[in-house]
């Protein structure tokens, strides 16, 4: 046990210093070429009719930042989904709770046009939890219905299904267009405002987050046993969820829906610091964090001219580790 | 067996523009009209092409679409840019070479490309959630800072917003509207 203590706060504080190279490679490296100089300039000396100076302050910055906040708070999802579920394939993209939200916000839309950004989070919110409770919900109902597999299978069917809900509204209602931006995930549009709108939601997840994370290593070794160690399943349960509700929702409002971020992290943590959650949430979210910000500045990139959308570099790292998964711990035995 | 009315196909490629008409004028039987139409486009074009192509010398100038508050740009041989760079002559900026279908550009792609005219085609239709999209993008602090934004020549709509350049009549009806802005 010593040796994955020293392992942590090694790979934490490599992780944070990582991340503050990340952020200035991503402030300084995108589309236009802007000059070091000119950055620093931008911050100490902030000139409003300089485009470099605003590229700098309203859209490098935030965008930075918005990539490492979702991403750590996706991972950190995913790590309580997975410990929760003992399911190594539980992940926000895959058990239907970002296809909620997404149906959520397609609902406001379509009765609610002209919803203000804040009432599309809670919507946002709402829906991730729907997404949730029945994806879990049937799991329970269904014999082996909470084998791994088995349950990403339902969520990925249930994600289908309220995604095609979505679309038949979206269509109907004529709004189909204005769906496809929510879907597709645009983190080079986040604005200062959208940061600051979601720092609190961001900070409330999280730390609910970390307190779950040490009912939850009991909780990975199997209900019976967290209930004979004395703790109160369905109140650690409901908590862990409200958290991945709180962290999913908030990212999918501020930027769509981002797979595998939730699903790949947790994993590599594990593999890194052992089984022990109080360990696994914050690495996951530190190492989440920087997996998104690489996967950000990749999408500048990988096309020039044009960006590559977000969700295509992440599904090119995420679709052969979810086979790998599949293949290694799919079958019936949970970890 | 099934019954299928006599079906034509007509192209909506901007490049096809003069056959689509003179296929629509036969089957309507205003082939003179058509091509009275034709002649008067291109006599519009070669009047105004030298005296612009001068004045405006080295200037980007860019054609754009806000879609559910998304910037687009478009190929070479798509939307107005067959007139803009084709017909007119003027630069193709590198982004829109680089097209090969519709495709998304930033704000900060945008700024990099830096046209000194912009036209924008906003149409509430396909920003039925972004309604505010158009002021979000011309307030937005980096777009304020766009040199046709600066000096004023942002052409918002100057043909009816879903008119996108293939069929003839976005074609003349454009070229009235940019030569009228441009030479300004």
């Amino acid at each position: 046990m010593r040796s994955f203590k020293w392992k942590t706060w090694t790979f934490s504080g490599l992780a944070l210093a990582l991340m503050v190279v990340t952020v200035i490679i991503s402030v300084l490296h995108g589309t236009k070429p802007i000059r070091y100089e000119t950055a620093w300039e931008a911050l100490v000396h902030f000139d409003e009719g300089n485009v470099d100076h605003q590229i700098i302050r309203t859209s490098r910055i935030p965008r930075a930042i918005g990539a490492l906040l979702i991403g750590g708070l996706l991972a950190a999802s995913g790590a309580l989904m997975q410990g929760m579920t003992r399911n190594p394939l539980a992940s926000p993209s895959i058990m239907g709770i970002s296809d909620g939200s997404v149906f959520a916000i397609t609902l406001c839309m379509a009765f609610l046009p002209g919803a203000s950004n804040m009432a599309m989070v809670g919507y946002s919110l709402a829906g991730s939890a729907l997404g949730g409770v029945l994806v879990f919900g049937i799991s329970r109902l269904l014999p082996g219905g909470s084998s791994p597999v088995m349950m990403a299978v339902l969520g990925t069917v249930m994600g289908t299904f309220l995604g095609g809900l979505s679309q038949a509204l979206a269509s109907y209602y004529q709004v189909s267009q204005n769906i496809s931006f929510w879907y597709n995930a645009r983190l080079h549009g986040i604005s200062p405002d959208m940061i600051q709108l979601a720092i609190p939601f961001a900070a409330a997840g999280l730390i609910l987050a970390l307190f779950m994370a040490r009912p939850m290593t009991a909780l990975s070794l199997g209900e019976e046993i967290a209930a004979e160690l004395g703790m109160n399943v369905k109140l650690i349960k409901s908590l862990t969820m409200l958290s991945v509700v709180i962290m999913t929702g908030i990212s999918v409002a501020i930027a769509g829906k981002i797979a595998f971020v939730g699903l790949i992290l947790p994993h590599i943590t594990r593999f890194l610091v052992g089984p022990d959650y109080r360990r696994i949430v914050p690495l996951s979210a530190l190492l989440g964090a920087l997996f998104l910000g690489w996967c950000d500045l990749i999408s500048r990139f990988l096309n020039p001219p044009f960006e590559v959308p977000i969700g295509v570099v992440t599904a090119l790292f995420g679709v052969p580790y979810f086979l790998y998964l599949i293949k290694t711990r799919g079958g019936g035995r949970s970890e | 067996m099934f019954k299928i009315a006599p079906t034509i196909l007509v192209s909506h490629q901007a490049v096809d523009w003069e056959d689509n008409l003179r296929l629509l004028a036969e089957v309507t039987g205003k082939q003179e009209a058509a091509e009275q139409a034709i002649q008067q486009y291109k006599s519009d074009l070669e009047g105004a092409k030298a005296t612009l192509t001068e004045k405006l010398g080295d200037q980007t100038v860019m054609a754009i679409r806000i879609r559910t508050g998304k910037l687009f740009i478009y190929p070479e041989s798509v939307f107005f840019n067959p007139i803009l760079y084709g017909d007119l002559g003027l630069k193709v900026p590198a982004e829109v070479s680089a097209a090969k279908a519709q495709e998304e550009i930033t704000i900060e792609q945008l700024a990099t490309i830096n046209p000194d005219q912009l036209f924008i085609q906003f149409a509430a239709d396909e920003n039925k959630e972004t309604a505010t999209a158009l002021d979000e993008f011309l307030n937005n602090p980096i777009v304020k800072n766009v040199a046709a934004v600066k000096n004023d020549k942002v052409y918002v709509n100057v043909i009816d917003p879903l008119s996108e350049g293939g069929p003839a009549w976005s074609r003349i009806e454009f070229l009235k509207a940019a030569l009228e802005r441009l030479s300004e």
